[in-house]
């Protein structure tokens, strides 16, 4: 997998290289476009073919094994961790989504949107959702 | 095989009445690309210098491959490369001819990386070094720097002179290096874009010391900017807490940039105040201006 | 009045500048009160000259404040400087009449003469022209060619009014022309950056330097011819890796700016020869005259020294790089300290054949006196004396005190030629014999002196 096509990095960007990898890589799972037992690129590859710095990509590589997202299997690389193995409890998952929320609200208010309505917008956001 | 590929120790440097580097403490690990962040005349400069051993300080020890920067020997020189901000080349010899030169003093050389770069880079062999422009040159002494592929890399404001596409080019070299492994680079610049492409580490020198050595993804995860909307509890300073760089505030709202940024700050701060607080990353231009406010 | 003294204020923190100006216009004062109280025998006195070396910095310095943007967009910027500039240009020319007129030789004429020389140096530093370089090759030829030289001393004494008064107005014109130009110094101006490096942070003389060495360079085939034999010799020593210090130190020899080319060196040196011909064809010696007469080839064989060591100064910004190259500190410093010697090493012989051919065909009787050993023991002591003091300045970053002190050396050379005419042959045996002594001594003393610094100091 060509690691151009599947990231899509902003150095200049306020939030950390490892940390755009990581949400991206969770969120290429929730999208259903890297499944359980997908071998992802390798430090060196996506290094090379993003121009980054490999030590970033290590990290954000060993903090998703760490998170049970991804494994190592010797020899080979990381794989794709089947999505129920997905370590943490319900509350500690809501925690991550946290701060994505509090911008969501944060916005809605600007935007002069009641609950309702943000709530609507959030329903048609989840239909996008696999197991839906 | 030593960790810390250069030692500085309490390094004290003046030049006449002017202070630059003020008990200075830093140590580079080997196997990091560094960047050292400056603003102009901080002494970004001068401690490159002096960590190479070219300039000597009043006070402090400097070690390099574990041997003193005064006194190198042959075969550390022949691991360590210098690529200084200004240089002025042999004018009369042909690009060919001072690669060879520069050849002919190390024991190890990569001609065909050599090779490869010039085409890259576009440096014709046969081009004598005094017609070329700024850029050229520069990139000339960037080439002349990997020849022998060195173990340890010191750029001074590598890309001042180069056109995009050739800092581009460049930085995928440099990158390239990274990747190959068990090689350290230490570069000094003001580009902080080209920083966060390319850097896993960032120094920040301010005053004549160092405020800031650590990953760059630490920095961009502690430092962060804070919007306070509503709040009806703001204390009326908020000089004395703790890790506040900058801030400013009316009745209600306030925005503050801290240093020590945790996921429950936001949190805390929210029901401490009374308020809605917002987070914001900043990049590493903007944490280089909030380091500098005041 | 207060750009005045800030104008004043920019002369001075040229320490080195400033001090030798001072320095000069004090001995000009002492030479023409001394005149006054004993006028002594010669036509004119030549302590003017040592005040050309200072002009040539402050004809710098001034260029290098008109070139700066400043100069056409803060008003009241540009009266200041060229009204200072103009007063040190030709109030010491008062020191130079009040001397003529201790001489009782005609004053119009000595400051004319005088003015001559002050005013080609300016004008080389302020505006390189083909105009100034032919003036200063006249003036060169005036010193060699006897008929011009009596045309000179003729203006000196009076005897030529209309050519003095011709040759006042045509500086005149001179004066207001150059002052001219530096007001009307604009970016479009191809002289505008052209400036000569005053300290190692001002960045426009090294680009200005590059665009020449590039234009230069681009001339193609002269260049070619010029550089080939070096070319091939490059490319023969860095086929292999240096091993070893010799192999280092063939490679040091080709690190300036331009390397020799051996037809031109020799022409030069044969040109040089040329003017101890002259003296020696018509010349029939005594032991104290031929010491005087040695004095030519011995200024021309410490001209040439300096002259090596010049292409030394000018490697300054880039040795911090090369001394990071694979050697030690020490090894390094050796290393070019042999590069160096070699260079030198190599002119001199040249020079000394030459010496050694005009000895055999104009005074085969000196041959094997030792006369001729004492001169050759002097030349040696004081060849030694210069590349330890050479050594020893190349270590300091600034440009100002190098070329100030290749100026003082030669000084001191010329000044050797006083005590020889007023001793006799055995008073002039031992000065010779404590000379080439004492040079020696204190020339090795220095050489360890600047090994000691070189090892030590701080690159730019």
């Amino acid at each position: 997998m060509d690691p151009v096509l599947l990231f899509q990095i902003n150095p200049s960007s306020g939030l950390p290289i490892y940390r755009q990898l990581m949400d991206q890589v969770r969120t290429l799972i929730g999208a259903g476009r890297l499944t359980e037992g997908d071998m992802v690129p390798s430090v060196r590859q996506i290094a090379e073919g993003l121009q980054i710095n490999p030590m970033t990509v290590s990290k954000a590589w060993s903090l998703l094994e760490r998170d049970g997202v991804l494994e190592r299997v010797r020899g080979q690389g990381m794989r794709v961790l089947a999505a129920a193995k997905v370590r943490g409890t319900v509350k500690e998952r809501q925690q991550t989504l946290q701060p994505l929320l509090e911008q969501v609200v944060a916005q809605a208010a600007q935007l002069s949107l009641s609950r309702e309505q943000v709530l609507a917008a959030m329903a048609a956001a989840l239909k996008e959702l696999p197991g839906e | 095989m030593t960790q810390k590929i250069i030692q500085m120790c309490h390094v004290t440097k003046a030049f006449g009445t002017k202070v630059v580097l003020d008990g200075l403490n830093f140590n580079l690990q080997r196997g990091t690309v560094t960047g050292l962040l400056g603003k102009n005349g901080a002494g970004k400069t001068t401690l490159l210098k002096c960590a190479l051993g070219l300039q000597t300080p009043q006070s402090g020890i400097i070690t390099v491959f574990g041997e003193p920067a005064r006194d190198l020997s042959a075969a550390t020189k022949a691991k360590l490369a210098y690529v200084p901000q200004e240089v002025t080349l042999y004018p009369w010899m042909k690009i060919r001819q001072i690669v060879a030169y520069s050849r002919a003093f190390y024991p190890r050389w990569n001609d065909s990386l050599i090779e490869r770069l010039m085409k890259d880079w576009e440096l014709g062999v046969e081009e004598r070094v005094g017609t070329l422009s700024t850029g050229q040159m520069q990139k000339l002494s960037i080439l002349l720097a990997l020849g022998h592929e060195p173990e340890l890399l010191v750029l001074d404001e590598p890309v001042a002179s180069l056109d995009p596409s050739a800092r581009r080019q460049f930085l995928a070299t440099l990158l390239e290096i990274a990747i190959s492994g068990d090689r350290t680079i230490l570069f000094s610049t003001h580009i902080t874009s080209d920083l966060e492409r390319v850097a896993d580490h960032v120094v920040v020198l301010k005053s004549g010391k160092i405020v800031y050595h650590d990953e760059l993804s630490a920095l961009k995860d502690s430092v962060k900017r804070l919007r306070i909307i509503n709040a009806r509890a703001l204390p009326a300073t908020m000089r004395d807490l703790p890790g506040v760089l900058h801030w400013e505030s009316t009745d209600a709202n306030a925005v503050l940039s801290v240093d020590n940024f945790s996921p429950e700050l936001p949190e805390r701060l929210s029901r401490e105040w009374q308020a809605e607080v917002t987070v914001e990353d900043l990049n590493l231009e903007e944490i280089f201006l909030e380091l500098h406010h005041g | 009045m207060d750009n005045y003294t800030q104008v004043l204020m920019t002369y001075l923190t040229r320490k080195w500048v400033a001090l030798y100006a001072g320095g000069s216009l004090l001995v000009m004062l002492i030479s023409a009160v001394w005149s006054f109280i004993d006028p002594g025998k010669t036509l004119i006195s030549p302590v003017p000259l040592y005040f050309v070396f200072a002009l040539q910095f402050l004809a710098m310095h001034l260029k290098q404040q008109m070139a700066l943007p400043q100069a056409h967009l803060v008003p009241g910027y540009r009266r200041p400087h060229l009204t200072i500039g103009f007063l040190w240009l030709t109030c010491p020319l008062l020191l130079v009449g009040f001397d003529a007129w201790n001489r009782d030789v005609s004053i119009v004429g000595a400051i004319v003469i005088t003015f001559y020389v002050w005013l080609t140096y300016f004008h080389i530093n302020v505006w390189p022209h083909r105009v100034a370089i032919a003036a200063l090759v006249f003036a060169i030829a005036a010193i060699f060619i006897p008929h011009l030289r009596a045309v000179v001393f003729d203006i000196i004494l009076g005897r030529e009014p209309i050519l003095a008064w011709s040759l006042f107005s045509a500086e005149a014109a001179a004066v207001v022309l150059l002052f001219h130009h530096l007001a009307t110094l604009t970016e479009d101006d191809p002289d505008y950056g052209k400036v000569a490096a005053m300290n190692p942070w001002d960045l426009r003389p090294a680009t200005t330097r590059t665009q020449n060495r590039a234009a230069m360079l681009k001339s193609g085939r002269f260049t070619e011819t010029l550089y080939a034999a070096a070319s091939r010799r490059l490319d023969r020593i860095t086929r292999v890796p240096a091993k070893n210090f010799w192999q280092r130190v063939a490679l040091y020899r080709m690190s300036g700016d331009w390397p020799t080319n051996w037809w031109v060196a020799i022409a030069i040196i044969a040109c040089l020869e040329l003017l101890v011909v002259k003296q020696a064809a018509s010349r029939i010696l005594t032991e104290q005259s031929f010491r005087q007469t040695a004095m030519i080839p011995l200024s021309v064989s410490t001209g040439l020294t300096l002259a090596t060591w010049f292409t030394v100064f000018r490697r300054w910004g880039r040795l911090g790089y090369e001394s990071l190259r694979p050697a030690t500190r020490r090894q390094w410093v050796l290393g070019n300290a042999a590069a160096i010697l070699i260079r030198v090493g190599q002119i001199q012989i040249v020079w000394l054949l030459l010496q050694a051919a005009v000895l055999l065909i104009y005074f085969p009787e000196f041959q094997l006196s030792p006369v001729l050993l004492e001169t050759f023991g002097c030349w040696l002591g004081w060849q030694i004396l210069i590349f330890g003091v050479s050594a020893w300045i190349a270590s300091f970053a600034s440009y100002a005190l190098k070329m100030i002190s290749m100026g003082a050396m030669l000084g001191l050379m010329w000044t050797g030629w006083i005590p020889l005419g007023l001793l006799n042959a055995e008073q002039g045996r031992t000065l010779w014999q404590i000379t080439a002594v004492a040079t020696g001594a204190i020339g090795l003393g220095m050489c360890a002196v600047a090994y000691r610094r070189w090892c030590r100091i701080d690159f730019a």
